[in-house]
């Protein structure tokens, strides 16, 4: 599929994809069922009328689930509501190692296959043409390399294997390595038929605006936007907690510091290349205060209370900061119960 | 708050309080409780706590070989054992961490349903299953 796709770094293929005429970006992060904050923006932002027709969206992880609906317009919120609140963990994945993951996400498969609709794909080629864009970003494993999907390019040559590749993408770019197992995309380089194994675009990055090289302190681009929307779908506060003795606990508590530290630096780099451009800066991060407790992954309660804190946010009348998050200071001390005291001794 | 590795967490504590299965008494009276094939291959559960302070749900996969319902594959965080009878009664135990459950319940050629407890009685729930191999 001819411009379906191109390396993330590379600044020509980047170049004469984006839309002809400069406008707003929707930039969407990366943080599994923290997305309902995104989702909950969103909504918001449109029941405020403060939600225009994004000239390029991009997504990344939890970011590319929401993306389509993002970019397709205020139709599909209650799609995307119902996406983020009404589904629990038995929705996304299924316990128990397949010899390339921890868990199986067949069932993230068979509801992408639900939600991504031939309507919606049609709704996405119709945006396409008139000029918007849709990226979704995945990392190609084998060549430890992140690819930039252009979905709406996708969309444009319809039928089954473009709403199938576009599935596949989407279950792609959420495939968390050693969580997940990677998507095999098959693809045809050079008159030979392989395929590509691919995983999480969070792998290459929290989210995603430009090309490395256009983002660098040291450039002098200027982003052919005239504002710049980030939605950050993860905690940037440090999450203290005692950690339990096993594998997948150690990986699950280092990613995710790894994960913020990701994060803020991208904000910061991506508020310089803002600012250089002239292009408004705004950001939207889960508030500091938000603590609703959580018995486990994808817990229904959890995310509808946070998509309610997404869409006040989204209604309110500043939804985003015009400044780079403060970092944080020292994490509070913590009293950990007896229980847990000794659990990592 | 839960975050990016959220599913990572709920890995690690897979098994601790899901749970399918019968109690032959109930859903398999005595003079049917023989062992079928019937229900042989790949099957996922899924388990929804209704009670209780245990993770809202989980998926897992089990294989049932000659009626006896084991783990589908060696996953060494939790452990499955049961057996299901002709009439489609199933009877599941799941543990580890020295926790477990215990249920009821019953399958159809493709689907089955029930109810689940943990042992101690702190989270209680449903449970469903479709077949898949």
């Amino acid at each position: 599929m001819p411009d379906a796709r191109f390396w993330a770094d590379s600044v020509a293929d980047f170049n004469s994809a984006l839309p002809a005429q400069p406008g707003p970006w929707l930039i969407l992060s990366s943080g599994g069922e923290d997305g309902a904050f995104g989702a909950g923006l969103l909504n918001g932002l449109s029941e405020s009328g403060k939600r225009p027709d994004y000239a390029v969206v991009t997504g990344v992880s939890t970011g590319a689930l929401m993306a389509p609906f993002a970019f397709a317009g205020p139709r599909y919120d209650g799609a995307l509501r119902d996406a983020y609140t009404k589904i629990t963990a038995a929705d996304v994945f299924e316990a128990g190692g397949t010899g390339e993951s921890f868990a199986d996400s067949w069932p993230l498969k068979d509801l992408i296959a639900k939600e991504i609709t031939p309507a919606l794909l049609a709704d996405v080629a119709a945006a396409q043409r008139s000029g918007r864009r849709l990226f979704v970003i995945t990392t190609d494993l084998d060549a430890q390399h992140a690819v930039v999907w252009n979905m709406g390019a996708i969309a444009v040559h319809g039928g089954d294997a473009a709403l199938n590749l576009f599935r596949s993408v989407l279950l792609a770019s959420s495939a968390i390595p050693g969580g997940f197992p990677p998507v095999l995309i098959d693809v045809e380089a050079n008159g030979k038929h392989f395929a590509e194994m691919h995983v999480d675009g969070g792998v290459g990055g929290q989210f995603f605006v430009a090309p490395a090289a256009l983002m660098a302190s040291t450039s002098d681009y200027r982003l052919p936007a005239t504002q710049l929307y980030v939605v950050v779908n993860s905690g940037l506060e440090r999450d203290f907690q005692v950690v339990e003795r096993s594998t997948p606990a150690i990986l699950a508590q280092a990613v995710g510091a790894a994960v913020k530290v990701d994060t803020r630096l991208m904000l910061d780099r991506t508020y310089v290349a803002a600012k250089r451009s002239g292009v408004d800066f705004n950001v939207a991060t889960i508030p500091v205060g938000f603590r609703a407790p959580s018995r486990g992954p994808f817990d229904p309660d959890y995310m509808g209370a946070l998509f309610q804190v997404g869409y006040e946010l989204g209604k309110s009348a500043t939804p985003f900061s015009n400044e780079s998050p403060p970092y944080p200071g020292r994490p509070a001390l913590q009293s950990p119960d007896t229980d847990k005291a000794g659990a990592n001794r | 708050m839960r975050k990016f590795g959220g599913i990572f967490t709920a890995i690690a504590v897979a098994g601790l309080l899901a749970a399918i299965a019968v109690t032959p008494s109930d859903a398999a009276p005595k003079h049917v409780y023989v062992r079928t094939m019937a229900f042989d291959g790949l099957w996922s559960v899924s388990i929804f706590t209704q009670d209780g302070p245990c993770a809202p749900s989980y998926r897992y996969p089990a294989r049932i070989v000659g009626g006896h319902v084991m783990q589908a594959e060696n996953d060494f965080n939790y452990e499955i054992n049961g057996a299901v009878v002709r009439n489609g009664g199933i009877s599941v135990t799941v543990s580890s961490g020295g926790q477990s459950a215990t249920g009821y319940g019953r399958l159809s050629r493709s689907r089955g349903a029930g109810w689940w407890r943990a042992a101690g009685g702190q989270c209680s729930g449903t449970w469903s299953a479709i077949r898949r191999g």
